[in-house]
């Protein structure tokens, strides 16, 4: 069973189409990054995985269990921590956490054990007796996933929580998101810094337009090919750079990109892999004295524009696999 | 970092009620209406007493006590509910606490209680000052008791109502009980110092069988309306999952059903009928005619459950605008055909007449601001914005051509004006006005804007049929929780 499953999820606005058939699947005890471009419908099928918002159609389950029908099952289970939340007035971090403790049913002292234990893990003892109101941003986030961690929920759902974090922040946030997710907790969360959701996360959901458009591991995207099908490689020769600009000229598959120190940076355009062992002997053969001739993995921001770029120009948002005897 | 002082608060409170306390004690406006009020108390009763003579001194003192906690009581702490909710929904909050085990209901009567315990604490505080009063001589000991607690009791009724529409995402709705303040705050003086009061607290002493079930009536009355406020709040902050509508029809339609049942006994005086019928439709019926209309299956499903009579009772009793209008449909017909039944035959014709159009201006009054709301509103959550938009509209449509009218000595012109029901009671005024003549075109006009409401009602409702078709096909076959 998964941890989370949403089936066929549309959520309309009047005519506004938020989320338009999204279908996707989240194991247990894994870590997905949920991104996509401001309005492509993230934070709505986020909001409703939180039972706090409703699918027009479909249906969305938390650990098998339906959160339109069941809401009440679905928020023990969950954790949920939004872009932005409201603190209130007059109340210190440690009351804050107490109320929201109390709200949870926790009495006496397995509600200041648990205060205690969410205290320490987000390091916000020393803030106890601060107004929840007068925190820095990354305190904020910090009592926030407190907040979401009080009734250890299985699953965790995130949305943006690194957005406006300064970089010690951001490193102490994604330190807690490693931590939660070594302790086997399932956590979805979105966010607009790929490079960071790329190191944490097992898988990466795209959306765009209220459509899922990719779902897959950062290490298939960063390997994969741009809008056009191309691949780049880095080449080092041992010689002048210019030799690998000057013979690419007069190749018809193959593009300089732009020089580098021994070399340059060519790009191939196609996937298939032995068509890149061709340009090499061909390269050899003519004479170049190649020290080096590699894949380029392209960071996750690429990958997500080359995606997008695809869909644009009406290809599939991922070029079909290559047939198993073509792979080096 | 300690975590004792955690235990401030029992376990057994309510986490939103301790979150208020915690919050409303530290808040400014608490402790600065706590220091003045005792300051101005301890300073005009000590003024009043060097002053005067015994006798008016303890006249003055009850005065000059009623006054400051009744200004309290019923102006700056229910104004303390206007953005309770609002705050919580702005501040986006609301959902945090929709995620633990805090019922829609319990925030709001958290919010509510945490207001009224505060209220409690200044009306603890001025028990001093009563005993003090009490040597002044002259004092009606049980009817300033009743006069207090009645003042207490309206308090909490009045940050019912405050809190209640807080939740409601309109900034009309907030302003309207701020000028109903202000309206109160001009009667209270006059009330209670130029020789209203000694009337007032010979009421308040229950000795007489007409003041206690005047009292009683008023303070289930006011009960009534606040319940009503706060149910009106629970629904606008609880999920959408989440029925509250269904319940709070059924207890009006059964007050109604008892009122209807009462006023057939002799003792009651069938002129009042109509007064208590109106009080009990007016929450409901307002409240049911503004609601969103955005139903999911889960709330029909208990509805489907019951085979063909929870189809039937869906029509009336699912939450939204549009069982609203059928439900508000059914309450008037018990309404009218009961009060018909038993009040008809005490009631002289022409009282009888004048009870008709009155109760038609009314009932059109309400509707048509509920027709134009429901035609003219783009958004689900500005319904009741929009609602109370048009009811202002309404009634200076009705005082503009009124004033116009008696000017110029052409009351006949106010017939232009009949498609707005509340001219009526402007036509009835004048003389010139045939009463069965009046009568005759009321009843038509709340004809026809009963049945164009009934008509964008069922176009209304049959959208619901994918919903209703959801939750047929998921009858039964729902993923069963753990």
């Amino acid at each position: 069973m998964s941890a989370l499953k949403i089936n066929n999820l549309y959520r309309y606005f009047g005519d506004l189409q938020a989320v338009n058939g999204v279908t996707f699947e989240v194991p247990h005890g894994s870590v997905c990054g949920f991104v996509g471009a401001n309005g492509a419908g993230k934070t709505t099928t986020m909001r409703i995985l939180a039972t706090l918002d409703y699918p027009t159609l479909g249906s969305a389950e938390v650990c098998g269990i339906n959160v339109v029908h069941h809401p009440a099952e679905v928020r023990k289970l969950i954790g949920w921590m939004p872009d932005h939340f409201g603190n209130y007035e007059h109340m210190t971090v440690l009351e804050y956490l107490d109320f929201y403790a109390r709200a949870l049913g926790y009495k006496g002292k397995e509600r200041r054990q648990r205060i205690q234990e969410v205290m320490d893990f987000t390091d916000l003892v020393p803030l106890a007796e601060r107004f929840s109101n007068k925190l820095s941003k990354g305190m904020t986030q910090r009592l926030g996933l407190g907040r979401a961690l009080l009734h250890d929920p299985q699953v965790l759902i995130m949305d943006e929580p690194a957005a406006g974090l300064d970089p010690k922040a951001r490193v102490e946030l994604k330190h807690l998101i490693r931590v939660l997710a070594k302790e086997g907790k399932t956590i979805f969360i979105s966010s607009h810094i790929l490079s960071e959701l790329g190191e944490m996360c097992d898988s990466l959901l795209f959306i765009n337009n209220g459509r899922i458009v990719h779902h897959g591991d950062s290490e298939t995207l960063r390997r994969g090919s741009d809008t056009l099908g191309g691949v780049l490689y880095d080449v080092q020769v041992d010689g002048k750079p210019d030799f690998v600009s000057d013979w690419c000229v007069l190749q018809p598959n193959v593009e300089f990109l732009e020089a580098r120190k021994q070399g340059g940076r060519i790009r191939i355009d196609t996937e298939d892999p032995t068509k890149a062992a061709d340009v090499l002997a061909r390269m050899i053969k003519d004479g170049l004295r190649i020290t080096e001739f590699h894949r380029e993995q392209r960071n996750l921001e690429d990958a997500f524009i080359d995606i997008i770029g695809r869909l644009d120009s009406g290809k599939p948002a991922i070029p079909p696999p290559l047939p198993a005897e073509s792979q080096i | 970092m300690s975590l004792t002082h955690l235990t401030d608060f029992p376990d057994k409170l309510s986490p939103m009620l301790v979150k208020e306390l915690r919050q409303g004690m530290r808040a400014r406006s608490f402790t600065m209406l706590f220091l003045i009020f005792q300051l101005l108390l301890g300073f005009i009763l000590l003024t009043a007493s060097a002053s005067s003579s015994m006798d008016s001194a303890g006249s003055f003192a009850s005065g000059v006590i009623f006054t400051m906690f009744g200004i309290a009581a019923l102006f700056i702490q229910p104004m303390r509910g206007v953005t309770a909710l609002s705050s919580e929904i702005t501040g986006n909050t609301i959902e945090m606490m929709a995620l633990t085990r805090l019922s829609a209901s319990r925030i709001v009567f958290g919010k509510w209680i945490a207001i009224v315990s505060q209220t409690a604490l200044i009306l603890i505080t001025i028990i001093p000052y009563l005993i003090l009063r009490y040597f002044f001589g002259g004092m009606i000991l049980l009817g300033e008791l009743v006069f207090l607690s009645l003042i207490f009791l309206t308090s909490m009724a009045l940050t019912a109502v405050m809190v209640g529409m807080s939740g409601t995402n309109a900034k009309l709705s907030r302003i309207l009980p701020v000028l109903g303040f202000i309206f109160m705050l001009q009667i209270i003086p006059g009330v209670l110092f130029r020789g209203g009061f000694n009337n007032f607290m010979s009421y308040c002493t229950l000795s007489d069988w007409e003041s206690r079930v005047g009292i009683f009536s008023y303070v289930s009355f006011i009960a009534y309306f606040g319940w009503c406020a706060l149910s009106h709040g629970t629904s606008v902050i609880a999920p959408a999952a989440e029925n509250h509508s269904t319940l709070r029809r059924l207890i009006a339609l059964g007050l109604t059903c008892i009122a209807v049942a009462v006023g057939f006994h002799p003792a009651v005086d069938a002129q009042i009928l109509p007064v208590i019928l109106g009080i009990i439709l007016a929450p409901a019926v307002i409240t049911v005619l503004t609601e969103p209309s955005n139903l999911l299956p889960p709330i029909y499903k208990p509805f489907l459950k019951r085979g063909l009579p929870g189809r039937v009772a869906a029509v009336f009793l699912l939450p939204g605008w549009p069982a609203g209008v059928f439900y508000t449909t059914l309450l008037l017909a018990i309404n009218i055909g009961g009060f018909l039944a038993a009040a008809s035959p005490a009631i002289s014709p022409t009282d009888m007449a004048e009870i008709k159009i009155v109760t038609l201006t009314l009932i059109g009054g309400v509707l048509l601001p509920a027709l134009l709301a429901a035609n003219f509103s783009k958004h689900e959550s500005k319904r009741f914005t929009n609602f109370l938009v048009f009811l202002l509209a309404s009634i200076i449509l009705t005082i503009i051509p009124a004033i116009f009218a008696n000017i110029n000595n052409h009351e006949n012109y106010l017939w232009f004006f009949i498609w707005n029901p509340p001219v009526f009671i402007a036509m009835m005024n004048e003389s010139s006005f045939d009463k069965n003549q009046l009568l005759a075109a009321a009843m038509i006009v709340d004809g026809i804007i009963l049945t164009l409401l009934l008509v964008t009602a069922t176009i209304a409702f049959r959208g619901y049929r994918g919903i209703i078709k959801e939750a047929e096909s998921g009858l039964g076959h729902s993923t069963p929780a753990p």
